[in-house]
């Protein structure tokens, strides 16, 4: 009787271990379960479905403003235009009007440029050091769009943003506003102007030195390629300029 | 034989555990931006942001509109031919003055 039972301690020994290896899993499931938990604090789970649902339909109207914007001004310019088409004099200031209205981006645009693709790097992850490198930014916006002034573009748009003298970019939290419209990644970028300048300011080595080692080492998404055809739609937004005087 | 059917068991519940903490823990891992993931502090910003833009967009249609009746009523009393397109080229000079590859905000 008493040989007969040492056999059995190994084999409660394995049941234990079999059971510790979906122990330490369930373990690990449920710690970061939780950590999802606490990450999303409570007063983000109460209050952003409203907030949420608020900001969409801000934006929601936004884009309907604009639509009327974009017509009325069309319907002030057909008054413009049939009146000034008797004398020399009226001509010559519609040509002047169309000229002005073409220089602030209120008129859309085609022609051959560039195209410049940007975009977060794939699969980051948020415990990464380099977080911060491996997404874009509104200051990336903001140095490519100074880069194809540079480089002489005429008419510029931010994923059909018109890119005027009165643009804003700038994020709030990882969300990123241009002429006040939420955006997120991926950015198309597009330049109508001289392909070779353009090209040439954004190849120039002393341009975007962060964006471009930002994409050699963290892999953020930035690319230059020549396009035809572009089109560049007019200046949506309102031109409200306060404190300034025609001369 | 009871002892294996315990142990299949116990690696089946391990498996499926493995496979949920490892979706579970690349869900969390991954980078991405969403409306859903900010603080209720961004969103407030924002939509403040959004608030203050309709309302330029309000006041610049209510300006349009005013200019368009008085553009109509000038055109069809038949003096404002010149005086439409020259107050048209000073708005548009007011724009493009401040327009010159200027760089963003």
């Amino acid at each position: 009787m008493t040989a007969a039972a040492p056999p059995l301690r190994p084999r409660r020994v394995g049941r234990s271990l079999v059971l510790l290896l979906p122990a330490v899993l369930f373990g690990l499931l449920v710690t970061l379960q939780w950590r999802t938990q606490t990450e999303r604090s409570e007063l983000s789970v109460r209050y952003n479905p409203p907030l949420i649902d608020a900001a969409n339909a801000l934006q929601n109207e936004q884009n309907r403003l604009k639509t009327e914007l974009a017509g009325l001004r069309a319907r002030l310019d057909e008054i413009q235009r049939n009146a000034s088409t008797q004398t020399g004099a009226e001509r010559e200031l519609q040509a002047r009007i169309d000229d002005l209205l073409g220089s602030a981006g209120l008129t859309p645009r085609a022609g051959d440029g560039v195209v410049i693709q940007l975009d977060d790097a794939r699969n980051v992850s948020v415990s990464s050091r380099d977080i911060d490198k491996s997404i874009c930014h509104a200051t990336d916006l903001t140095d490519i769009i100074n880069t194809a002034w540079k480089g002489g573009a005429d008419a510029i748009a931010v994923n059909d943003e018109r890119i005027v003298s009165s643009s804003s970019v700038y994020c709030v939290g990882s969300t990123i506003m241009v002429n006040g419209t939420l955006m997120s990644p991926p950015f198309n970028v597009a330049a109508i102007g001289p392909q070779n300048g353009l090209l040439g300011a954004f190849d120039d080595p002393a341009q975007l030195q962060d964006i471009k080692q930002r994409r050699d080492v963290q892999g953020l998404g930035f690319r230059v390629t020549r396009a035809s055809a572009i089109h560049v739609p007019a200046f949506s937004g309102a031109l409200n300029v306060r404190f300034a005087e025609p001369h | 034989m009871r002892t294996n059917t315990g142990a299949i068991a116990m690696a089946v519940v391990a498996l499926f555990l493995g496979v949920a903490a490892a979706a579970q823990f690349r869900s969390q891992d991954v980078y991405s931006r969403s409306l859903q993931l900010e603080t209720p502090s961004s969103l407030t910003t924002l939509i403040a942001n959004l608030s203050d833009r309709n309302n330029e967009l309000r006041n610049e249609i209510f300006d349009l509109r005013r200019d368009i009746e008085s553009a109509t009523n000038s055109v069809s009393s038949g003096q404002g031919t010149l005086s439409e397109a020259d107050q048209g080229s000073a708005s548009a000079s007011t724009v493009d003055s401040t327009s010159a590859r200027s760089p963003t905000s």
